[in-house]
């Protein structure tokens, strides 16, 4: 015991000293948000005026989101999915020590399926498309027993009026509200992409902010 | 006890109760009964858009195509799990949407149906 006391304990303190510095100094984050990531490989080659539409839903299952269009209809399948890594460290001087600068990168992929079908129900047009988007670089300051995400990814996770939130579009702003009959996301009016900027084309009326 | 020991002693005590571990679920959308064990064995030709609704309830979504009715329901599920240690941070997140169509002809009989390969408890 008094040896330990004399050479072990001594090597001790400084072991914690070491672990409790490198927590102060230094702090990675990963944060990962995947949608739908079942989301199947069509088994079969889709041929425009050939493939019918009960051979996708067969091989692909119900789409994400569907509309009615003048000539015929379509399916859209998504599949997204997030990444951010974060390195922090912080400056081991009074006030300084109790926040951490984070250097953080992000990007995301999203997978879209697009599938157009006619009044006979025979597939007319149809895309594959998987993308990656790199959301960048940034530099925040946060506080060191914090973890936050550094980047707003809310535009490709949510939508502009949720399906599960129906009738939740009573409560829009009126622009919005009086453009429900022309909204792309209620099945009769169209179909958009996930994270699409809701200020051109059909939401343009909408007057989002 | 010296001042360095106080302080050391207070580091630790921070540290340890700055670190933690979270897991979280939540659902949202109609109840996915088309998962259930006494789920009907629906027949194209057969069952009828009244059968469909009595078992599963109103659909999510109602899309009137051209000579086609379609019954749209979906279950959005989510799960995610965080863990804290400061010196190093994870936290992940799945979204899964459990969906079924139902194609409905002009007499309301079933012409197609579909169940997603998603799929969440009940």
């Amino acid at each position: 015991m008094n040896h330990f006391m004399k050479t072990g304990l001594p090597r001790l303190r400084r072991v914690l000293s070491v672990l409790v510095l490198a927590c102060l100094v230094s702090g990675c984050t990963s944060a990962r948000k995947r949608m739908s990531p079942g989301l199947g490989v069509p088994t079969e080659t889709y041929r425009p005026g050939v493939t019918h539409r009960d051979e996708v839903l067969a091989d692909m299952g119900p789409p994400h989101k569907m509309t009615v269009l003048p000539e015929g209809y379509a399916f859209m399948y998504e599949s997204v999915d997030t990444l951010e890594l974060q390195l922090g460290f912080s400056i081991p001087v009074p006030v300084l020590r109790w926040f951490k600068i984070i250097s953080a990168n992000a990007d995301y992929s999203h997978r879209v399926l697009f599938y157009q079908f006619d009044a006979q129900d025979r597939l007319v047009a149809s895309d594959d498309e998987d993308t990656r988007f790199d959301l960048g670089d940034t530099l925040a300051v946060q506080p060191v027993v914090s973890v936050k995400l550094a980047f707003d990814t809310s535009s490709v996770e949510n939508e502009v009026v949720d399906i599960q939130q129906w009738p939740a579009f009573c409560l829009q702003p009126l622009p919005q509200t009086l453009n429900r009959a022309n909204a792309v996301n209620t099945g009769v009016a169209g179909i958009e992409r996930r994270g699409t900027a809701p200020y051109a084309g059909q939401r343009s009326t909408e007057m989002h902010q | 006890m010296t001042i360095k020991h106080g302080v050391l002693g207070v580091l630790s005590v921070v540290l340890l109760l700055s670190t933690g571990c979270a897991n979280w679920d939540g659902y949202a959308g109609v109840d996915n009964r088309w998962r259930a064990d006494d789920v009907p064995d629906w027949k194209p030709g057969e069952t009828t858009a009244e059968d469909v609704a009595a078992f599963l309830g109103p659909p999510s979504q109602l899309i009137p195509l051209h000579n086609e009715t379609v019954y749209y329901y979906m279950r959005e599920g989510k799960n995610g799990r965080g863990l804290v240690l400061l010196v190093w941070n994870m936290a992940s997140q799945v979204t899964e949407y459990d969906r079924a169509v139902f194609f409905f002809d002009a007499n309301g009989i079933l012409r197609n149906f579909s169940y997603s390969q998603e799929q969440l408890p009940r």
